[in-house]
């Protein structure tokens, strides 16, 4: 049976600041115009949303337009005046990077940071990309969502682009990482958090996690890069999806719908189609399909091209 | 009654999807399981073929079941009482899923 890709990615993220570039009203308006068009469920805007002038045209345009939007905020507090013009519709969550500092979590500061928002009539989900060294304070972070009650905890893809000066391949988290967490869910458990909404992008933390949500898991068909995800850059280029390090092309300049439809986009989701280096013969590939493709492009240099979580091949 | 879709659904008509199951379709291809809409559900897609996509589509309110075939009737080339039944399976499971509703 052939493979139908999608016409257009259901979940866009969106970078909407950088530190030396944004775009401008208009185009973000030309941008978001595609989004709406393609018919884009999911919208993330992030990399500080709120500090852009357009932010709030920008999320009218994308909600009338029939788009679910989240933004992602960093938890400062003169966050909270920007939040008032912000509709309720939109899903906020907060960053728990900014309470991380040298592999350990200011607890007090984040419960700080979730009563803020709630004092202001706000409800935040909690959102973390974990660094190498940084995956044992996730049980931290969990017995936070317990305590507080928070509604939702994303653990989305690591972020990555072409000119990032942030993310370097030794500061993702890896096999061992993973390992470690392992070891210590074996023997502290995972707390009991009824209600929370559990977003694990990563298969491999997932099956670590997966006790908390009831074993469910959203649609799995392996990486989604180029097909059901898309990135959008602070510049407008068009990704793959967050950690692939490969543009598609300028939104500024072609439209969502042809960028989706080219010789570069089929190529990547062939190359995703192929079973990866290091995967031949593993009994798990049927479930994991090779895991995240573009982080391993990205950064593994051992002519490997398994999930950066994955240790070795499985045999049953 | 009227069918209508439930509004807490999101979906999308995959047109160019659907250009290319139609191609396969007057080819010979099997297209049985081939998605031309998509449905996202507390965060998890679902698909329907060429069938159920276009049988979703007229379930927007002001249709009954019997016009909802009517109006298949005149894409595809079958028996009234074939199609009928295909249709009444498909709408009988997605009214128990709580995907459809009777206004």
């Amino acid at each position: 049976m052939p493979v139908d890709l999608l016409d257009a990615p259901l979940r866009i993220s969106w970078d909407l600041c950088a530190t030396e570039k944004q775009l401008s009203s208009a185009q973000l308006r030309s941008i978001a115009q595609q989004l709406t068009a393609a018919g884009v469920f999911y919208v993330s805007l992030e990399n500080n949303p709120l500090t852009h002038p357009a932010i709030k045209p920008l999320l009218e345009q994308l909600l009338s337009g029939g788009c679910q939007v989240a933004i992602v905020l960093n938890g400062e507090p003169a966050e909270l005046a920007l939040l008032e013009s912000i509709p309720r519709s939109v899903s906020l969550f907060v960053d728990c990077a900014a309470a991380v500092h040298a592999g350990q979590l200011d607890q007090a500061r984040l419960r700080q940071t979730v009563a803020r928002f709630r004092a202001a009539q706000r409800d935040p989900a909690l959102l973390w990309l974990p660094r190498h060294g940084e995956l044992p304070l996730l049980l931290d972070l969990l017995d936070i969502c317990a305590s507080e009650a928070v509604r939702g905890f994303k653990l989305p893809n690591q972020k990555i682009s072409v000119n990032s000066e942030q993310t370097s391949s030794f500061l993702l988290p890896d096999c061992n990482d993973l390992e470690q967490l392992a070891v210590l869910i074996e023997s502290s458990g995972l707390p009991e958090i009824p209600g929370l909404q559990l977003e694990v992008h990563d298969l491999f933390l997932w099956q670590l996690l997966q006790p908390l949500s009831g074993g469910k898991r959203s649609e799995y068909g392996g990486c989604q890069a180029a097909d059901g995800l898309g990135h959008i850059d602070a510049t407008g280029l068009l990704y793959p999806c967050s950690s692939w390090p490969e543009p598609l092309g300028q939104l500024l300049t072609d439209n969502l719908l042809d960028l989706w439809q080219t010789a570069r986009r089929l190529e990547i989701r062939r190359q995703i189609s192929q079973v990866p280096v290091g995967c031949e013969g593993c009994s798990d590939y049927p479930i994991c399909l090779g895991g995240c493709r573009g982080l391993v492009k990205f950064c593994r240099d051992d002519g490997l091209k398994r999930d950066l979580l994955c240790s070795a091949r499985r045999t049953v | 009654m009227l069918l209508q879709r439930n509004q807490q659904i999101v979906w999308r008509h995959e047109k160019r999807r659907e250009e290319q199951v139609l191609l396969d379709l007057e080819a010979g291809g099997d297209v049985e399981n081939r998605g031309t809409v998509i449905l996202m559900l507390s965060g998890m897609m679902h698909q329907l073929n060429l069938l159920g996509g276009m049988i979703w589509s007229l379930c927007d309110g002001s249709r009954t079941e019997a016009q909802v075939v009517d109006v298949l009737l005149r894409e595809f080339d079958v028996e009234r009482e074939v199609l009928a039944a295909d249709v009444a399976e498909f709408i009988q499971e997605l009214l128990q899923r709580g995907w459809l509703i009777y206004v």
